[in-house]
């Protein structure tokens, strides 16, 4: 009973003009922010090697001294960037991506990227994950609102009721 | 067997239908004729449990349709004055989806044949019903009652708005199925078409059946003097 219901409701959505248009939308949205997503994922790649070699050269070259002196001279960590952050950037943006370690401190994360911002950033960036965390429902609640409603107003209720179901 | 006894139904103090005792038996095709609010959907709407009965009962196979409202469905098909089905499904998936609902399992080729069965063409079985005219879908209609193996087909003004060569088709299949066995209580407008398919005629007035007779005793034009006498 449920699979019948389900092939209907399917088939009969792949083939409204309604969801065709707006399912070609988010595909198109989709594919943007994978794009988009995957360029900024290996900008940041790049930027963290970089920063990284400068600080483990830093690091090497600093004259002799006692390590707990080192220590207190510090260094930069970085968070990685995993390749599934191509799909979810997670909360870097709000955290930080680096920490300054030294001797006797903790410290909180660096350089949050939504402090720069406006209050916009709030509203989220064109990644895949913002795409299928919030529009991908809305299209969910767009095909779904009027499965009841639907029914009556194209008269098709009274003979589903005539078959003997239980509504 | 579609059986009404003592059937009353009342809305908000005045009386949409009064005393009904009617019996279709096997094979039966009773016609309710009657000028519009004479109660003819209302008893429809009784047998098919969409309204409730204010006093009596409305059995179909002597099941009672308020107590059994699921179980009385499964012997029960129905088809309204304009049949609506999904428009961007083919006819042969729409049967195959109210068949399916029913708890009957047909394959592709049993549903072809009963589409076949109820006067549709090939080519039109893999058409969207958006695409099919009023006669195909009550075709469409007949082939779930016909998937559905219905013991009892409830029709409200089937053949309204259909013209001659459809709704001639449409008489022959309601034939069909009455030799098959199943009892019909059909509302229609039409004197001619009543004569012609049913094999009683009931005539109603104001949510009473003035007279009951067999279509054999009466000519079409005694029929019609018959009818415009109790209208007037």
């Amino acid at each position: 009973m449920i699979w019948n219901i389900t092939r209907k409701e399917l088939k009969e959505n792949l083939r409204e003009g309604r969801f065709q248009i707006a399912a070609l939308i988010i595909f198109a949205l989709l594919l943007i922010a994978v794009l988009i997503s995957k360029n900024y994922y290996q900008n940041m790649q790049e930027q963290h090697r970089q920063a990284q070699n400068n600080e483990r050269n830093i690091w090497e070259n600093q004259d002799e001294k006692n390590p707990h002196d080192a220590a207190h001279y510090g260094t930069y960590a970085f968070k990685p960037k995993y390749p599934l952050s191509l799909i979810d950037p997670g909360v870097d943006k709000f955290v930080g991506i680096s920490i300054f370690l030294e001797a006797h401190k903790r410290n909180e994360a660096q350089y949050q990227a939504a402090s720069d911002q406006t209050g916009l950033a709030r509203f989220g960036d064109l990644t895949p994950d913002f795409i299928l965390l919030f529009i991908l429902p809305l299209l969910i609640i767009l095909m779904g609102y009027n499965a009841f409603s639907r029914e009556r107003e194209q008269g098709t209720l009274a003979l589903l009721k005539s078959q003997g179901l239980s509504l | 067997m579609i059986h009404a006894k003592n059937l009353s139904k009342s809305y908000a103090g005045s009386t949409a239908l009064k005393d009904l005792n009617l019996l279709v038996n096997p094979g039966e095709i009773f016609c309710l004729l009657g000028a519009n609010g004479a109660g003819k959907t209302t008893t429809i709407n009784l047998f098919l449990n969409f309204t409730q009965a204010t006093e009596g009962q409305a059995l179909i196979c002597e099941m009672d349709v308020a107590r059994e409202p699921l179980k009385t469905k499964q012997y029960l098909a129905y088809i309204p004055e304009n049949l609506q089905l999904y428009p961007n499904l083919t006819g042969l998936e729409n049967l195959q989806y109210f068949s399916g609902l029913a708890g009957k399992k047909h394959t592709k080729s049993d549903l072809e044949f009963l589409l076949n069965e109820a006067g549709l063409q090939n080519d039109a079985f893999m058409k969207r019903i958006k695409y099919y005219s009023k006669g195909m879908r009550q075709k469409v209609g007949i082939a779930i009652a016909l998937a559905k193996e219905a013991k009892a087909l409830l029709l409200d003004e089937p053949t309204s708005g259909l013209d001659p060569k459809a709704s001639n088709e449409f008489a022959a299949l309601l034939k069909k199925m009455s030799g098959r066995g199943v009892a019909t209580l059909m509302a229609t407008h039409d004197l001619f078409r009543a004569k012609e398919t049913g094999t009683h005629i009931g005539i109603m007035k104001e949510g009473v059946l003035l007279q009951t007779l067999s279509t054999d005793q009466v000519s079409y034009a005694d029929l019609e003097n018959l009818y415009l006498s109790h209208m007037n």
